[in-house]
């Protein structure tokens, strides 16, 4: 009898591991069936311009779903990732356009830019919290305020006019190629690579975690929750700095308005992508690929001639079949779950 | 006795933002020129009362400690409906339109309470993507299409002025208000929703049926929300596909300023009423000083997070008591 369920549980664990796998496995799974549909179906689709085109597309997007991933991760959330964008964007143009610097120091000038919004973001966060919110109430708030204090000082400056003038070498690295590979990806895998690595390996990724799995337990065990905000605030302003960025330099020009879809995606990548809303759980991976299914799926309703004015709608009912098919999996997870613990 | 003591702690939140409000005025009366002129007062009071009910809308939900992000698009859905009725079916009579407005907020609302409820799915990730699936659904259907004619008795409501020139949009904000105040203090649903937004397992526990009185409250902010884009056309004289494009912010702002807090459980239709004026006259005095509008963003921000500052500096004094 014993033995049986020992059996049982054996095969119980073993599909769970799978199912866990699953999901970076799953999204792959759709992504690669729903190419397969496309090259079959629409001419333009398989070829090297149009990969290029959703690969400049997703590059882009998988930063800024990390932006928000690594908040997630902490338990937190970043309403003001596109508004930190635009902000970073234009400042970066106008360094380069108006006062002429060069492109080296516009950047990095740019990456504190982005790195001071967050640390901004960090620090209110901290002055307001109370801890009797959950943490990302609290985030909410603090961000959906700095968001238009951030958005405020760019259209204060801009007047809302796009500053054009932006060095042409800067300008022609969104449209170089390596080996047929736009150089953006090339861009975008090691800053992956990077995050996972900080999440994944290093101590202050696992306080991270901690914090956002149970912030309560992560306090109690000598976790600065102050300085792990403030941290993970910096590294989301600057990887929305670098996601702003490319995309000035994709549009030629710095427009006010970088950032303003941004949010929606931010949070559709990691969700698609098997990061847990609630924190403490992040999958690097999966919002890469999560970003790749949101710039495939938006690069093939332009093939499929949907009328423009319906891609907004689309955009909603994806989120919401990713948070549905994921909830799915949690369910299933958690029935297989209880027979994991005798 | 845990009633008197809240009551207690309302009123005297509400003689700060009074205090504040006053001292904002009168700076406004003696520097700002124009603010005291009846044709500013006027047009101030109109924005104020559409911004009352873009609040109530978000404490609708903000009493069971849900956020509602869709109530712009649900606004815009209901305008666009309203203002597509007004112009194609002008023989109708008004009162059957807007009646059949309201529905269509109720409607709005209702679908995604019932959705977070069936679904189980984080009730943040689904009114995110309800703000794209309305907004979507009004693009996608109207195809950028704006509707300006509107019949006169519809138009006249928003030239008419009671009394000391107090415009009739103000009056019908504040009976929006007052109904709700009935609502939430009064009768059963009322206690119900703060009682499932003090403490939701205690609720279910009590009987309350939990699941009923989420629904009820995201139907009550979709009304809400399609009462302000009612008003808002009527204030516009035209419907159009941007109504409720910048409702977010201010839709926390007024309750969060009026001291409503965000765990649920505790609502001030008073503060949201003062949060709302406080806002509206901040901006409306920005204006008459000359300062860009490109800056009015950063200081509604601000005042966003000078209003949190002012809760710390509250639950401290709370809890020295």
């Amino acid at each position: 009898m014993a033995d049986s369920t020992k059996q049982n549980n054996k095969a119980k664990n073993n599909l769970l591991a799978t199912a866990a796998k699953s999901n970076t496995a799953g999204i792959l799974a759709i992504i690669i069936i729903a190419s397969l549909v496309m090259s079959f179906t629409q001419k333009e689709f398989a070829t090297a311009v149009n990969f290029n085109v959703i690969a400049r597309s997703f590059s882009v997007m998988a930063i800024v779903g990390l932006a928000q991933m690594v908040i997630l991760g902490m338990g937190g959330m970043n309403l003001s990732v596109g508004a930190i964008g635009g902000l970073v964007g234009v400042t970066v143009g106008g360094l380069m356009a108006t006062l002429n610097w060069p492109i080296s120091l516009a950047v990095i000038a740019g990456l504190f830019v982005g790195a001071t919004c967050g640390c901004f973001n960090g620090w209110f966060i901290n002055r307001v919290h109370d801890p009797l919110n959950r943490l990302n109430v609290t985030s909410f708030l603090v961000t959906l305020a700095s968001a238009s204090v951030f958005t405020g000082i760019n259209l204060g400056m801009t007047r809302a006019v796009p500053i054009y003038g932006l060095h042409d070498s800067f300008i022609s690295v969104s449209r170089m190629t390596i080996g047929g590979i736009s150089v953006l990806i090339l861009i975008m895998i090691p800053v992956a690579f990077t995050v996972a690595f900080i999440m994944h390996k290093t101590s202050i990724g696992r306080q991270m975690l901690a914090v956002g799995g149970n912030s309560r337990a992560a306090e109690l065990s000598g976790v600065s929750i102050s300085k792990i905000t403030i941290f993970s605030n910096i590294i989301s302003g600057i990887l929305a700095a670098i996601a702003a960025i490319i995309v000035i330099s994709r549009l030629g020009s710095a427009q006010p308005t970088v950032g303003e879809g941004w949010l929606l995606f931010s949070f559709a990548a990691p969700l698609i992508g098997g990061t847990k809303l609630e924190g403490g759980q992040v999958n690097v991976s999966g919002t890469v690929l999560g970003a790749v299914l949101l710039a495939l799926a938006s690069n093939s309703l332009v093939h499929l001639q949907v009328s423009v004015y319906w891609v907004t709608f689309i955009h909603g009912l994806i989120i919401v079949a990713a948070v549905g098919i994921e909830r799915l999996r949690t369910i299933s997870a958690e029935k297989w779950g209880t027979y994991i613990h005798e | 006795m845990q009633n008197k003591y809240v009551k207690r702690i309302i009123r005297e939140e509400l003689l700060g933002i009074i205090i504040a409000l006053t001292l904002i005025i009168l700076v406004l009366v003696f520097f700002a020129e124009g603010f005291a002129s009846s044709y500013n007062l006027n047009a101030l009071s109109k924005t104020i009362a559409i911004i009352i009910v873009v609040g109530l809308s978000q404490l609708a939900v903000l009493s069971i400690g849900h956020l509602n992000l869709a109530l712009g698009s649900m606004g815009c859905v209901t305008g666009m409906f309203t203002g597509f009725l007004l112009q194609e079916y002008s023989n109708l009579p008004l009162f059957i339109i807007l009646l059949m407005g309201l529905l269509m907020g109720a409607l709005t609302g209702f679908i995604q309470g019932a959705f977070i409820v069936k679904t189980k799915i984080n009730p943040f990730i689904v009114t995110l993507a309800f703000v794209s699936i309305y907004i979507g659904l009004v693009t996608g259907i109207t195809k950028g299409e704006v509707f300006t004619r509107q019949p006169e008795i519809f138009m006249a409501i928003n030239r008419t002025n009671i009394l000391f020139e107090i415009p009739l949009l103000l009056i019908i904000s504040l009976a929006v208000a007052a109904i709700l105040i009935v609502l939430f203090f009064r009768t059963v649903l009322g206690r119900q929703v703060l009682a499932a937004g003090d403490n939701l397992k205690a609720a279910t526990f009590a009987g309350i049926n939990t699941m009923y009185i989420v629904i009820a409250a995201h139907t009550l902010s979709g009304t809400l929300a399609g009462t302000a884009g009612i008003l808002q056309i009527s204030r516009l004289g035209a419907a159009t596909p941007t109504i409720g494009a910048d409702w977010l912010l201010i839709s926390f702002a007024a309750p969060i300023l009026g001291g409503t807090i965000l765990s649920g459980g505790k609502v001030s239709i008073i503060g949201t009423i003062l949060g709302a004026m406080m806002m509206s006259t901040i901006v409306n005095g920005l204006f008459l000083l000359d300062v860009s509008h490109f800056w009015f963003q950063t200081f509604l921000g601000g005042i966003l997070i000078g209003s949190y500052e002012i809760n710390k500096l509250r639950r401290r004094y709370l809890l020295q008591k």
